[in-house]
């Protein structure tokens, strides 16, 4: 089998956009993870409900969702209230008033989150079920444009869907990046995980904050969900599967709780998973490599690869901004 | 007196930049009460944990019953006969008072000798011994700190250590219990001949009941001998007026003392 | 031997007479529906068990233990294609197809083991998850090298409803036995040592390393043992059916309702998963989770130690009972 430089390059550039997507999926479980020590394993769960509700309303009321835009921004403010529920029935319960979380905290809201996904997971079917219109495997497609693909040189052709996808993957990620980084909020969330009874010290309440963390980690999750349609064209409750183990690959290799760290990750990730595709057409081995990585980094280097480049990112972009640090 | 039976040779732990035991020489006789005392952070329970196997020294060697114990793991180290305890305590809070105790007992050096149910029953005398007799159906996360601290040191005495290491077991104690206490550890040596080790910050027990005493500070040994020969050391004192609470309670021992 | 006095073992006696029982019973035509039940019960009963080594008693959830079941059907079909591809089907099929797919998921265990042990919490739990997904693929690409796109049909080895009662039972009888020994051992207090402190564990003797990766071998081992039947059972290999994240799901809330640290809490939490599971059986399986998935949230929030471990806590007395 010889594989051609434009399949490469195609791949290649794909695999940027795809890697972007990726990228953007896993910031907010990093928010998450990394501040709160809470495992959120219905993080998978949550995208994919922002993927399938967009589907089946758009299906269902053409107009309501017409444009991604609009159900980007319509899953956010769904986010915000799934955020919320999340916190109360499997976070607060567990660590809404514990300071320290120790390992058995930890595996405690790893099961509680993971039966919060569940629930929405046959949420779907139980919706199939009972009402005529919800299908579990809903289509759309979003094509922008005549004609709706771009061509680099004379055999490249790349649909400009995937192009918007990996552009605004970029910006929900920038964003998440510098409300966590840039803000006062964004300081008062990290210093939920230092110390948060000086928090309490200086009237604020730490409930609140972790309260917020949630729900600024599911709105961004839910926000990508419908850019993770708009890519595959079609979604099923299964593909939680799929995207939540990556997310899991891309936060650890990133370094935990770094967020433009995941999105190098998810970049390098999305290339990697792409290439393997282009070069071998086969979809099952770029899967096997894709987990390979996983389980070699967390081997190796469980600490992630890029963990520092917050850091760097924010104070030069402080700098720049004349704030002394 | 017997020969020895721990030899710590120019010990070294850093922990990044900071150095929390530095080049530190003793040596441990068979059968003797040894007393460790030292300031906060003084690198007394780093010792500890070099010895327990829990961190390896960046420097330096461990000889234990003649035999260089450096690169051994704590388990392995338990079952050659070195027991301790943990100034925060480390009960297994899902287990019975009695399975605790048993865990020390089944997996001490007596591994592989002893049956679940020979250790059980040994589990109920120690048990009893230290005085948690009546609590021994109850989950370790039911009792409280002075009951976990005894139970501790259940744990480390149902192993029937040669060497055991005691992490501040005082601290927290009324003086009755103390006294108790120490009552319970002259027993365990002049009975069972086991060599034991103590961090205290409880100064006058330790005057009380240590042949010997280490003073560490910044990590350092600063210095070795007997109890009236610390208590009158120049340079301990100096270490333990810089701390006005501990300087109180030195000067009251001395007071008592004399 | 005390061990064999004790109600863990007594009950396990009992569950392998009542199960003995329904098999020969169940020869008649009239009793043929109870027989699918029993199988399934015994089935969930067994991974349970299979999960309960390292993640009841050893303190390590493994998020992607299906991957052992999966391995085992494997190991089955390729006895049934390839190593004995013409033979009508004998008890040494069954036993070859056994011991390849227990040994098979054990080997596979104890290597990954060596490097995801040394991980905790979280970490282990994605690390397996991140396993499953590895071997999951691979089957499929070997498949489809093979030229076959899955699932994988077994020729027809003529098996009645009977012969995979029987083969369920074995293993049943094999898990019970394995599983009740481990956790009454000296292993077992070893293991539970781990799952309440492991340092405290390793510093009073205990040889954590060595005991968590025995843990992980003979789990895998036994969810190994429980892909054979299965196999045989729906007499095909359909690596995205029994690769699945759900069998590791059903595995792991059967622990946690149950209870973790005793051995009859994953028991107990099979009957109750397949009670609500039939119970709950609308037109479509999955629409059960709506109810399962609140339960688990409900039971970690308000008792954590599920059911065995909240009556055991409720009625001290029963403590030496419900071991
Ligand atoms: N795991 C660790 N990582 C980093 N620093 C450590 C660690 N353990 C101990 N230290 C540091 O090493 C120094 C010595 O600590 P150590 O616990 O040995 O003191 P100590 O004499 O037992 O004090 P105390 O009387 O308070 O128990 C301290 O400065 C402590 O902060
Ligand atoms: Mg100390």
């Amino acid at each position: 089998m010889v594989v051609t430089a434009a399949e490469l390059a195609r791949g290649f550039i794909e695999g940027l956009l795809y890697g972007s997507l990726l990228g953007a999926i896993s910031v907010g479980l990093t928010l998450i993870w990394g501040v709160m020590k809470v495992v959120n394993l219905a993080h998978g769960h949550l995208i994919v409900l922002a993927a399938m509700f967009t589907a089946n309303f758009y299906v269902l009321y053409k107009v309501a969702l017409l444009n991604p835009m609009g159900a980007i921004i319509t899953m956010g403010i769904l986010g915000v209230v799934m955020g919320a529920l999340l916190y109360y029935t499997s976070v607060h319960p567990i660590i809404g008033h514990v300071d320290v979380i120790t390992l058995k905290h930890e595996m405690a809201t790893l099961m509680a989150t993971f039966g919060f996904g569940l629930t929405l997971f046959g949420l779907h079917y139980a919706l199939a079920a009972w009402t005529s219109w919800y299908s579990t495997e809903p289509g759309i497609s979003w094509s922008f444009g005549h004609p709706p693909y771009v061509m680099i040189g004379s055999t490249i052709t790349i649909v400009k869907t995937k192009i918007l996808v990996g552009i605004i993957s970029f910006v929900i990620a920038f964003a998440l990046f510098a409300l966590v980084r840039l803000t006062n909020l964004g300081l008062m969330i990290q210093a939920v995980t230092q110390d948060s009874r000086a928090l309490a010290l200086v009237g604020i309440d730490p409930v609140r904050i972790k309260l917020l963390t949630t729900i600024i980690s599911v709105a961004f999750a839910m926000s990508t969900g419908p850019l993770y349609l708009a890519w595959a064209g079609s979604v099923t409750p299964l593909k939680e599967s799929i995207i939540a183990p990556l997310a899991f690959v891309i936060v650890v290799a990133g370094g935990l709780g770094s967020i433009m760290g995941s999105y190098v990750a998810g970049l390098i990730l999305g290339l990697t998973y792409e290439l393997v595709v282009a070069t071998t057409q086969e979809v099952s081995i770029a899967l096997v490599v894709t987990f390979l990585i996983l389980l070699l980094i967390l081997a190796l280097k469980p600490t992630g690869l890029f963990g520092y480049l917050d850091d760097r990112l924010a104070s030069a972009l402080r700098r720049r901004r004349g704030v002394a640090e | 007196m017997a020969g020895e039976i721990l030899r710590g040779e120019n010990l070294v732990k850093r922990f990044g930049g900071l150095v929390a035991v530095n080049e530190v020489s003793f040596e441990v006789k068979k059968g003797e009460i040894f007393g460790i005392i030292g300031p906060n952070g003084a690198g007394k329970t780093t010792l500890f944990n070099m010895i327990s196997g829990v961190y390896k020294p960046d420097e330096g060697r461990i000889i234990y019953e003649g035999r260089d114990i450096t690169n051994l793991k704590p388990h392995e180290r338990a079952r050659l006969g070195i027991a301790r305890t943990h100034q925060v305590v480390k009960p297994f809070p899902g287990l019975t008072v009695l399975e605790n105790i048993a865990v020390g007992a089944l997996f001490g050096p007596r591994y592989g000798k002893i049956s679940e149910d020979e250790a059980l029953e040994i589990a109920r005398e120690v048990a009893s011994f230290v005085g948690l007799g009546d609590k021994i159906e109850l989950p370790a996360a039911a009792l409280n700190v002075q009951e976990k601290k005894r139970l501790e040191l259940a744990r480390a005495l149902a192993a029937e250590p040669r060497l055991l290491l005691l992490d501040e077991v005082l601290a927290g104690l009324t003086p009755a219990e103390i006294d108790s206490m120490l009552g319970l550890l002259k027993k365990v040596r002049d009975e069972k001949g086991v060599t034991i080790m103590m961090v205290e910050h409880v100064m006058h027990a330790v005057m009380n009941i240590a042949e010997r005493i280490m003073v560490l500070h910044f990590g350092r040994k600063i210095a070795e001998g007997p109890p009236e020969e610390i208590a009158n050391n120049p340079d301990v004192i100096a270490v333990y007026l810089g701390d006005p609470s501990l300087a109180l309670k030195f000067v009251k021992r001395r007071g008592g003392a004399s | 031997m005390r061990m064999l006095k004790r109600p863990g073992f007594i009950a396990s006696i009992v569950l392998i007479l009542i199960y003995l029982v329904i098999g020969i019973a169940g020869q008649e035509g009239h009793l043929l529906s109870i027989i699918g039940n029993a199988m399934d019960t015994m089935m969930y009963i067994g991974w349970a068990l299979a999960l309960a080594v390292i993640m009841s008693y050893a303190g390590y959830v493994s998020f992607g233990h299906a991957v052992f079941v999966g391995i085992g059907a494997w190991m089955t079909a390729v006895t049934i294609e390839s190593i004995m591809p013409s033979h009508p089907f004998t008890i040494s099929m069954f036993i070859v197809a056994l011991l390849l797919g227990a040994g098979v998921a054990a080997l596979v265990a104890y290597a990954v083991g060596w490097v995801v042990l040394r991980l905790r919490g979280a970490y282990f739990a994605i690390a397996t998850i991140g396993l499953d997904y590895v071997v999951l693929y691979l089957a499929i690409y070997t498949l489809s090298r093979a030229g076959i796109s899955p699932p994988l049909l077994f020729r027809n080895l003529s098996l009645t409803v009977q012969s995979f009662y029987w083969m369920h039972f074995t293993v049943f009888v094999i898990t019970l036995l394995v599983v009740y020994y481990i956790k009454a051992s000296r292993f077992g207090f070893g293991l539970a040592a781990i799952r309440e402190d492991e340092e405290a564990a390793e510093v009073m003797g205990v040889d954590t390393f060595k005991y968590k990766l025995m843990a992980f071998t003979l789990s895998a081992l036994i969810a190994g043992m429980w892909g054979v039947p299965l196999a045989f059972r729906h007499a095909k290999f359909d690596p995205q059916d029994v690769f699945s994240l759900l069998n590791s799901v059903i595995m792991i809330v059967e622990n946690t309702v149950g209870g973790l640290g005793t051995f009859l809490g994953p028991i107990v939490g099979a009957y109750i998963y397949y009670g609500l599971y039939w119970s709950l059986l609308t037109k479509i399986a999955q629409a059960s989770f709506v109810v399962l998935g609140p339960l688990i949230v409900i039971i970690i929030a308000l008792v954590p130690e599920g059911l065995v471990g909240w009556l055991r806590e409720k009625f001290p007395r029963l403590r030496k009972a419900l071991e």
